[in-house]
């Protein structure tokens, strides 16, 4: 599909800066390149060739970040990853409800840039089945016996604990909603009840987390949602 | 003011009084009128029929209805007119000999005698009933006309008082103004400062490595790469900071609050700090985690503030613990070091935007001087307090209280809860 073998990416932003230097940046890891300076011309470029990933500004005159997230989630699922000036930014969250896998804020390091391309064309590649039995940091959860052991010792979940788990597992390296995470699990009547999802988090991180004071596996996106590292 | 509003309540008494004198007057006049007429009218009527079917008993019931008419109308003198009145026209109209003042009949002297007493008495109990009427009517409007002008008084008072407190607010408002104008200077000055050293170093650094004069080696390159990122560094945390200060005090960043577990605001406000840094923080039991009820992105970011600060003022060997206790003030959180403490002369002023303590200048701390004042913003911001005391291990201790509303241990305690397991 790609003329590089690693994978083309389309950036997605309105500051030239921003393009001239993202696109040093990962031109010089193999990547190539395709740039966008507004959310029309990037749906354009990535209708005509369409790219394995996409880096995409929040803030673009005109049709907005969200708009291209959306749009784009009508007839490709690749990876999205969403730039936004700031914490607080609700475009953010709106993205990642909307489809996009991640977000990173503005300024950003651009070795952490590298890194969440990297897991995220990985993750796209191999995408295909999903293992019946995945290993997430030292805990192994076999999906379709429904267990899960760490060290060969079983750890006994509920049946919303591993729904929470094993929705949480098919995206992993996704930064899930809390919207998002309590409609799957507990059905569109509980998105908004981030209490309780809180309550279960906690509970299964008490169950897989070597510490659940500093969690390796389940980390909070503060004011986001959680993210399964594997 | 008071004067004006004063005299103008006893002018509107005098005009009640005034007004009920009047239509005192007018009843009397009524009563007489009562008497007179009804007297004559009756006199008249009887007379029509005196010689046709009349019963003499009739005529001094229907003068006592008269009589007492007018005492009701008009009190006791009109009363005791048409009594008089109906005792002449009795005698002189309808007992024999007629026309005339004498009687034939001596028992009728009696009859009329007795007439003559029981109308004076209906006058006399009557007008006292009216009196105490008018007295009580009198009594309630003299309260009513008290009370209004009591309400007029405070309300005067009132306004007095007011105006006291707007001189007062805009004293003090003049007070604020020339101190934010005093505070504005500083802050000038040492955002400035602030600001311009570390973007002083990256022309410095960078200037110097895009020179030509010079062939720099890999590694004075690499040396001058991570100076540049490390003054990048702190310009953002600055600019970040500040940001978030402009945000809190402008007040469009409102806590977003949700009940969640003291543990996890502690762990996210852990989870940003280097592996090196982390390793030197000690969670302790925190009161056995209660739920809180705060904005986890806010708290957390205070409670990172109250860590880095922490980490930064005490030797980098040392421990620093976290820890929280629920007491009858509310539930304290608090983060000790190992360092020299905050002395009692600095402990209020550590809050203040770009102060920077003894200590950090001595020893050439980095930092923002903003961390405690956002750290302070966003507890007050969620109705609690932030202070810095002495740890028991020598230290300095940044304790930040929350109020009872703002924490519970039982999740029971704390509205929507569900679900199988339920409990945490």
């Amino acid at each position: 599909m790609s003329a590089s073998p690693m994978g083309t990416l389309l950036v997605v932003d309105d500051d030239v800066r921003i393009r001239r230097a993202v696109h040093r940046a990962i031109s010089a890891r193999g990547y190539e390149v395709v740039l966008a300076a507004t959310g029309e011309e990037a749906l354009v470029l990535a209708a005509e060739r369409p790219p394995d990933m996409v880096i995409l500004d929040m803030s673009l005159p005109g049709m907005s970040g969200l708009d291209v997230c959306r749009e784009l989630r009508t007839w490709t699922q690749i990876p999205i990853l969403v730039l936004s000036v700031h914490d607080r930014s609700h475009d953010k969250v709106a993205a990642l409800d909307e489809g996009a896998d991640d977000y990173l804020t503005k300024p950003f390091d651009t070795a952490e840039l590298l890194a969440r391309i990297r897991s995220h064309l990985r993750r796209a590649a191999s995408a295909a089945p999903p293992a019946p039995v995945v290993q997430a940091g030292d805990v192994t959860v076999d999906v379709a016996g429904r267990t899960v052991t760490r060290d060969g010792e079983e750890i006994h979940l509920t049946p919303t604990e591993f729904a929470l788990l094993g929705y949480l597992l098919q995206n992993a390296g996704r930064v899930v909603t809390h919207g998002l995470l309590l409609s799957r699990v507990w059905g569109a009547a509980y998105e908004g009840d981030v209490q309780t999802l809180r309550v279960h988090v906690a509970n299964l991180r008490r169950k897989i987390e070597r510490d659940p004071d500093r969690p390796t596996l389940i980390t909070t996106e503060p004011g986001v949602g959680y993210r399964l590292r594997m | 003011m008071k004067n004006r509003s004063r005299g103008r309540i006893r002018w509107r008494g005098a005009e009640v009084l005034g007004v009920s004198r009047v239509l005192e007057n007018q009843a009397r006049k009524f009563g007489y009128l009562t008497a007179t007429l009804g007297v004559l009218g009756a006199s008249g009527l009887l007379f029509a029929i005196r010689d046709t079917f009349l019963d003499k008993a009739y005529v001094g019931l229907v003068f006592l209805f008269v009589v007492a008419a007018a005492a009701a109308i008009g009190g006791t003198p009109p009363a005791v007119v048409a009594a008089l009145l109906a005792f002449i026209c009795w005698n002189f109209f309808f007992l024999s000999p007629y026309y005339t003042l004498e009687l034939a009949d001596p028992r009728e002297w009696v009859m009329l005698s007795l007439f003559l007493v029981i109308g004076l008495l209906i006058g006399h109990i009557t007008g006292r009933l009216r009196l105490r009427e008018e007295e009580a009517i009198g009594r309630e409007r003299h309260m009513a006309s008290l009370y209004e002008a009591l309400l007029a008084a405070q309300a005067s008072r009132e306004e007095a008082l007011e105006e006291q407190r707007k001189l007062e607010r805009l004293a003090a408002e003049a007070a604020a103004q020339q101190e934010v104008e005093r505070l504005r200077g500083t802050l000038l000055s040492s955002l400035s400062h602030s600001l311009k050293t570390p973007l002083a170093a990256l022309t410095a650094t960078l200037t110097s490595l895009r020179s030509g004069d010079v062939e720099w080696d890999r590694a004075a390159i690499q040396e001058g790469l991570d100076e540049i990122f490390e003054d990048l560094e702190r310009l953002t945390e600055h600019i970040e900071n500040l940001l978030s200060l402009a945000h809190l005090e402008s007040g469009d960043w409102k806590p977003a609050r949700e009940w969640i577990s003291l543990r996890e605001v502690v762990a996210t406000a852990v989870r940003p700090f280097s592996e090196t840094d982390a390793r030197r923080i000690r969670i302790d039991a925190l009161a056995g985690n209660p739920l809180v009820r705060v904005d986890l992105v806010q708290m957390s970011q205070a409670v990172r503030h109250l860590l880095e600060n922490a980490l930064s003022y005490s030797p980098v060997t040392s421990l620093v613990s976290v820890d929280a206790c629920a007491g009858e003030e509310g539930l304290d959180l608090w983060v000790d070091d190992e360092g020299p403490g905050v002395s009692a002369a600095e402990a209020e002023l550590v809050f203040r935007r770009f102060f920077r303590g003894d200590a950090a200048r001595r020893d050439g701390v980095r930092g923002t001087g903003l961390g405690l004042a956002i750290c302070r913003e966003i507890v007050v911001g969620h109705g609690g307090t932030l202070d810095v005391t002495r740890a028991p291990a020598g230290g300095a201790r940044f304790r930040l209280r929350l109020p009872h509303a703002a924490y519970a241990f039982e999740m029971s305690a704390t509205p929507r809860v569900s679900h199988e397991e339920g409990a945490a």
